[in-house]
């Protein structure tokens, strides 16, 4: 019976593999794409859009320099052949306020205005009078405000800096250039690659330092390390079968999601000790996994992206190990011998008296921020890259407007209609290239100024041509998809997206359903928990994740941290693990399993704690804290069984 | 790119023929003590720019305020004032004021530096370097004087030229 169920188990496990493999995409890296969903979408995109580029600022003593530097770099693209495009079609580009002057046949205005230009001594035209007797090419040109024609050199502080723009596809390349070249790389490409690569590094130091600690508490505990092989292979069972179902479902993971499923890692180890120390665990090993797995399958419930993929993982994973201890260890044979652990005679009144005064003071100091940008403290470098680029190079904050339209034309005229009553600057594309009925209305326009103004204005001969409607592909830069253009508009009230403020607002929501989720959590497990053991033990059980979760929040704003949607999330990780330590500890025999299993999990996540990525380590140090005091607490609750 | 053109005018009197400045290459630290100083001044000037085969001529009243700024006010074939003393105008009024004290480093980032004189005549040419921005528009410039500066022409890239008198 037990073989079947073996081969069936490896049969399904197989299935769950390939079809996992064949759904498998690349995982999803952007933080907004973990919490956002399809009624997002624009937000996303326009997130995406707006921190697609790298900004390069190069810096020199000598203005000659900055060239040489330049030289040295990737291409920029630049709009040479734009700028050709509107010198060769001048009746086409006509700035707002000469389009009304034209309108309102306020020639000899607009004739003043171009004489003021013609004759000014230090004035330059774009495109020469004879082609362009009122310039209005020098016009629409001087007036574009262009956030994307870098290339400008200013002076500050002694030295001289200019800025472009680089694909985020560059990043390799200018990061090995900035080692030979004075340049600051600034942009959201340049510190996401800067961070990926500082934490994957710090987190391959914590596994290795995890690992190697609790091979030596094996050691230590047991005298051997073989029992490390069924635990491992349990661990991979159960990793696995929660990976591959979460791909099979959702093809396409959030990195999150991996970071969030290490607590399988934790429960893994927890499950597989049990079983090593005491074979007739397999009621409790039951209990917590039906508890865990309901828990966790409710987030599925949540609406939000990440915590249905962190459901979905975690349950099956949980189901994974419970099925591998249960149908696949008792192969291994392993009945080693072990050292009994002596445990200090904990004072409960008074850890429960500074456990609550503790929190109860927590409680008092607690500070909310949303805020997207607390979730990251840029390096060193990077920031002081930031701050000297926006000294150089000051950025008005800016809002969206999307446009959508079945074709670039229509967007183009929408996009018009609405920048026409717009009393903020703003840049789009149809600032650069106008729909073609704008041009053809220009062209209209001129050729009365011409008809009526001309032989009065101009005493030089003039190049005339029969004009025509011109198009430019800028679709790249300014679309969203094949449908929704945006409007950058240089105030962060007047449009109708404002990226920070917009997610922010979003986050708080969100953290505000997972709080809602969190009292429905519990009282979920108190209702299972019921089911297998007395009301008063259930309560007993659920106790300890509770007061630990209050505690780890309070804690953190004692440390006058604000609490954010990571500081919420982490509470399910600590119910996960905690709720564990309380079924467990309820059995004599377990409690050396608990401890070790608390001891790998407590390090792993303390060392997190210290990790430069500031999302990972308040997540290490909310857990940390939470499942130290979880600990404690479950072991002076169940200080009578044990 | 204005500011690069701005640098110019100052001055008046008779101007002599010169060979072409710009074979006579020069480092600004030998042509600084030939330069004379340069003060406050009013005075006339008239304007003609050439674009292709047209020519646009304009005149009227040059003010040079040390320390403030130049102001046009021209008079034919239009009256209007054109002012580089304003805020937007800040960068060309630092360049005017280095220039007028005699501190140069601004300008040598920019140009190379051409000077010829004959007794008391002397030519100044600037030509953008290569790699510099304003090297896409501006050509050269030639300053003319003796005592002061008579005349200057200011050459873009798109041919246009416009040749500057100031007249006492």
């Amino acid at each position: 019976m037990m073989k079947k169920i073996r081969i069936i188990l490896i049969i399904v496990f197989a299935l769950l593999s390939i079809l996992g493999i064949c759904r498998l995409k690349p995982l999803e890296t952007g933080l907004l794409q973990g919490f956002l969903n399809s009624e997002h979408e624009e937000l996303i995109q326009l997130s995406d859009k707006s921190s697609s580029t790298i900004g390069v600022l190069i810096e020199s003593d000598d203005i000659d320099k900055i060239e040489e530097i330049k030289n040295n770099l990737p291409n920029s693209e630049n709009f040479d052949e734009l700028i050709e495009l509107y010198k060769s079609h001048p009746e086409n580009f006509i700035t707002p306020h000469r389009r009304s002057l034209l309108k309102n046949k306020k020639y000899n205005e607009l004739a003043q205005e171009s004489l003021e230009q013609l004759y000014n001594p230090l004035g330059i035209f774009i495109q020469t009078p004879d082609k362009d007797p009122y310039l209005f090419v020098t016009d629409y040109i001087m007036n574009l405000r262009n956030p994307y024609f870098d290339n400008e050199i200013r002076e500050f502080d002694g030295k001289y800096y200019t800025k472009i723009s680089l694909p985020a596809s560059e990043i390799k390349t200018l990061t090995n250039l900035q080692k030979k070249n004075p340049i600051y790389l600034t942009g959201t490409p340049v510190h996401a690659f800067v961070t990926s690569q500082k934490s994957a590094f710090e987190i391959n130091i914590i596994c290795i330092i995890s690992m190697f600690a609790l091979i030596l508490l094996c050691k230590k505990y047991f005298n051997s390390v073989k029992i490390l092989i069924p635990i491992a292979l349990s661990i991979i069972f159960g990793f696995g079968t929660g990976f591959f179902t979460a791909l099979a479902i959702f093809g396409k993971l959030h990195i999150l999601t991996i970071v969030f499923a290490t607590s399988l890692i934790g429960i893994s180890l927890d499950y597989s000790l049990h079983y090593v120390i005491n074979k007739d665990i397999i009621k409790n090993l039951t209990v917590s996994m039906i508890t865990t797995v309901t828990a966790f399958l409710l987030l599925t419930l949540s609406g939000i992206e990440l915590l249905k993929q962190i459901g979905v993982f975690t349950s099956f994973g949980l189901i994974g190990v419970y099925l591998f201890v249960v149908f696949f260890l008792p192969l291994f044979k392993l009945s080693p011998k072990h050292k009994t652990l002596t445990y200090p005679n904990i004072p409960t009144k008074i850890v429960f008296a500074s456990i609550i005064i503790l929190s109860v003071i927590g409680l008092f100091k607690i500070q909310i921020s949303d805020d997207i940008k607390t979730l990251y403290s840029p390096p060193k470098t990077l920031l002081n890259a930031e701050i000297l680029s926006r000294k150089v190079f000051p950025a008005p904050q800016v809002s969206f407007i999307t446009v959508k339209g079945n074709n670039i034309e229509e967007i183009l005229q929408k996009e018009e209609t609405i920048t026409d009553n717009l009393n903020s600057d703003f840049f789009s594309m149809s600032r650069l290239i106008p729909s073609q009925k704008r041009q053809e209305e220009n062209i209209k326009l001129v050729n009365e100024l011409y008809t009526n103004n001309l032989s009065s204005y101009a005493d030089f001969p003039i190049q005339k041509k029969s004009p025509a409607p011109v198009s430019f592909d800028l679709q790249n830069k300014f679309m969203l998809d094949d449908k929704t253009s945006f409007i950058i508009v240089f105030d962060k009230d007047a449009g109708d997206i404002n990226l920070t403020r917009d997610i922010s607002e979003i986050m708080k929501n969100l953290r505000l359903r997972c709080v809602k989720i969190i009292p429905i959590i519990f009282i979920m497990y108190f209702i299972l928990l019921s089911a297998f053991f007395r009301p008063k033990k259930a309560l007993k059980i659920i106790a300890s994740p509770l007061i630990a979760s209050i505690f780890a929040i309070s804690a953190i704003s004692v440390l006058g941290i604000p609490i954010n949607m990571f500081h919420i999330l982490s509470i399910f990780l600590i119910l996960g693990f905690s709720l564990d330590y309380s079924i467990f500890m309820s059995d004599q025999s377990s409690k050396d399993a608990v401890f070790i299993s608390f001891a790998s999990s407590f390090l792993s996540f303390l060392l997190l704690s210290f990790t430069s990525f500031k999302l990972i380590s308040s997540m290490g140090l909310m857990l940390s804290i939470g499942l130290m005091s979880s600990y404690i607490l479950s072991l002076t609750l169940f200080r009578d069984k044990i | 790119m204005k500011k690069f053109i701005l640098l110019i005018f100052l001055l008046f009197l008779n101007c002599s023929v010169f060979a072409n400045v710009f074979e006579h290459p020069q480092t600004l630290s030998n042509i600084t003590g030939q330069l004379p100083e340069l003060n406050s001044i009013t005075c006339k000037f008239r304007q003609e720019k050439t674009v292709s085969t047209a020519k646009l001529k304009s005149s009227g009243t040059f003010k040079f305020v040390k320390n403030e700024g130049v102001t046009f006010y021209t008079t034919y074939p239009t009256t209007f004032t054109t002012t580089y003393n304003s805020s937007e105008y800040k960068q060309i009024n630092d360049i005017i004021n280095a220039i007028s004290n005699k501190s140069y480093s601004k300008i040598e980032k920019a140009f190379n530096f051409y000077f010829d004189k004959t007794q008391d005549n002397w030519q100044l040419g600037l030509k953008p370097k290569s790699n510099h921005p304003s090297a896409k528009y501006l050509k050269s410039i030639e300053i003319y004087g003796k005592s002061y500066i008579n005349q200057m022409i200011i050459t873009t890239v798109n041919s246009t030229k416009t040749t500057i008198w100031f007249e006492k």
